[in-house]
C-alpha cells in the first residue's frame, strides 16, 4: 500500500513491527514499531508512559517524512530501547 | 538406499501449541514429526524421516528472527540433516515470511536443501526471490489449508530429489517457483525464432510462455521528502482494522477488498468502548481495548498542538490488512491516495499490524 502513496507523490512513513517484511516488499520509509498486535504503544506500560512512548514513536515516524531516502530504509526509533522486556 | 534425515520447521499453530493467544510462544524443539510432519513422513515410505521439529509463535519470529534462524541452523547441523522443510504456510504472511527466512539461512550457511511451501502471493515469496541460495526451493501451494495434501505431496517429492543430490530439472519439472537463477541449456530454435513464434501466438490468441516473466513486486521510488513537516497536512491510514464499534461497514476478518474512512474531526482521542478491531491475523484484544495502538490519535493531536506538523486530515482510512491480495492492496491505496491528494494531503502515516 505504501508504494501507491509514494507513486502519488505522498511521502509515507510505514510504522510496523514487521520492518524486515516491509523492506522485502519495498516500502521506502519504514519505522520499527513495538509489536505486531500493538505497533504504537505498549499495553504493559501505565497509561501515561504508554502515551509518552506513542508520542515519541509517532514523532520519529513523522520526521522520516522530511528525510531523503535512496530506497527501502528502516528507521529504529531510539525510544524502543527504553521499553522494559516483557516475559511471558 | 540411505535414509534421508529431515528437520521440519512449523509455527505454533501447526505444531498444536494453540491459536493467536499463543503467537508469542518462543522457539521449541520436539523429537520426530509433529502436525503436518506426520502425513509428510508417510509420503516417504521409509526413504526419509523427520528427526526433529522446531517451531515458534508467529509474533515471536519477527522480533527474534536471528535467534530463531540460528537455532534452526544449529539443529540441522546437530542432526546432520540433509533437508530442512518449512511449512507449508499457504497465505499466512507471518508464517510464510518465517519459513522463507529460516530456509534461506539454512541453505546459505549449510548448503543443504531447504524447502518451503506457500501461496505464490505470500510475502515470504519475496524473501525467496531476494535470497536465491541455490539449495533453497519454494513450492507453490493453494491459498488455504484445504490444499494441504497436495502441498505435502509436492514438498515430499522435491525433498527426496533435492536431499539425495539428484541433479534437478527446471522449476516447472520439479514443481518449485522460479527464482531467477539462469542455467545455460541447448535448444533447437534460436532466440529470434522463439520470440517471433511467441508474438504470432499472442496475436492469434494462442497460449505461449514467456522466457522472461516480470516480477510481481514493482519497485516504486520514494516520494520526495516534505520540505517542511511543520506546515504539512497529513493523513492517517491503518491496516489494524480499528473501526467504530459494531463494524458498520461489515469488514471481514480477512481478504477484504474494500476500505473505509471514519471521521476524527475535532476528536482528541479514541474513546474506549466506541471502537473495535476487526482483523483475523493478530490477537485484537489489546487493540480493541486501546485503539491508539493502531490509530495513534492522542499522539498526533499532541504533535499537532506542538506544531511538529501542520494539520491532520479529518478522516482516517482503514482496511483490515489480513490476507489482502497484493493487487487489491495496490488498488485500494491508489484510491485513497487520489482522494487525499484532492483534499490537500501532503504526507501519510501508515500504521500496519
Amino acid at each position: 500500500m505504501s508504494k501507491e502513496f509514494d507513486r502519488a507523490g505522498l511521502p509515507v512513513a510505514l510504522l510496523t513491527a514487521m520492518a524486515p517484511m516491509a523492506q522485502m516488499l519495498r516500502a521506502n520509509r519504514i519505522v520499527l514499531g513495538v509489536a505486531i498486535p500493538y505497533p504504537c504503544g505498549d499495553p504493559h506500560l501505565p497509561e501515561a508512559e504508554d502515551f509518552r512512548l506513542r508520542t515519541a514513536l509517532v514523532r520519529e515516524a513523522l520526521k522520516t517524512l522530511e528525510a531523503e531516502v535512496p530506497g527501502p530504509t528502516i528507521f529504529e526509533p531510539a525510544v524502543l530501547k527504553t521499553i522494559p522486556a516483557v516475559t511471558y | 538406499m540411505e535414509q534421508l534425515t529431515v528437520v521440519h520447521y512449523l509455527n505454533h499453530f501447526f505444531a498444536g501449541v494453540g491459536g493467536e493467544a499463543k503467537a508469542d510462544a518462543p522457539v521449541e524443539v520436539r523429537r520426530g514429526a509433529v502436525g503436518p510432519g506426520v502425513p509428510l513422513e508417510a509420503h516417504w515410505k521409509g526413504r526419509a524421516r523427520i528427526a526433529a521439529t522446531v517451531f515458534c509463535g508467529d509474533n515471536y519470529y519477527p522480533q527474534h528472527a536471528e535467534e530463531v534462524a540460528a537455532r534452526v541452523v544449529a539443529l540441522v547441523r546437530e542432526e546432520k540433516a540433509r533437508v530442512l522443510l518449512a511449512g507449508p504456510a499457504f497465505d499466512a504472511g507471518r508464517y510464510g515470511f518465517a519459513c522463507a527466512s529460516v530456509c534461506a539461512a539454512v541453505a546459505k550457511e549449510l548448503g543443504v536443501a531447504a524447502i518451503t511451501g506457500m501461496f505464490p502471493e505470500n510475502p515470504g515469496v519475496e524473501v525467496y526471490r531476494g535470497q536465491k541460495p541455490e539449495t533453497m526451493f519454494l513450492v507453490p501451494t493453494a491459498r488455504t489449508v484445504s490444499g494441504m495434501a497436495e502441498a505435502l505431496s509436492r514438498m515430499a517429492a522435491l525433498a527426496l530429489r533435492a536431499g539425495s543430490g539428484t541433479p534437478l530439472g527446471t522449476p516447472d519439472e520439479e514443481g518449485f517457483l522460479p527464482r531467477g537463477i539462469r542455467t545455460p541449456v541447448t535448444v533447437e530454435k534460436t532466440g529470434a525464432r522463439r520470440a517471433v513464434e511467441m508474438v504470432v501466438a499472442k496475436v492469434k490468441g494462442l497460449p505461449f510462455r514467456t522466457e522472461a516473466p516480470l516480477g510481481s513486486y514493482p519497485v516504486v521510488p520514494p516520494a520526495p521528502p516534505l520540505k517542511r513537516l511543520a506546515g504539512s497536512r497529513l493523513a492517517l491510514v491503518t491496516t489494524s482494522g480499528v473501526v467504530p464499534k459494531g463494524n458498520p461497514d461489515r469488514f471481514k476478518t480477512h481478504v477484504n477488498t474494500t476500505w473505509a474512512k471514519y471521521s476524527i474531526a475535532g476528536m482528541q482521542r479514541m474513546e474506549g468502548g466506541k471502537w473495535e478491531a476487526v482483523h483475523g491475523g493478530y490477537n485484537t484484544e489489546f487493540m480493541t481495548r486501546n485503539p491508539h495502538f493502531g490509530v495513534p490519535l492522542d499522539a498526533l493531536r499532541e504533535l499537532e498542538r506542538e506544531g511538529v506538523f501542520g494539520s491532520l486530515f479529518p478522516t482516517y482510512y482503514v482496511v483490515p490488512g489480513n490476507q489482502v491480495q497484493v493487487s487489491d492492496a495496490h488498488r485500494m491505496a491508489g484510491e485513497m491516495a487520489k482522494e487525499m491528494v484532492g483534499g490537500g494531503v501532503e504526507g501519510v502515516l501508515l500504521v500496519a499490524t
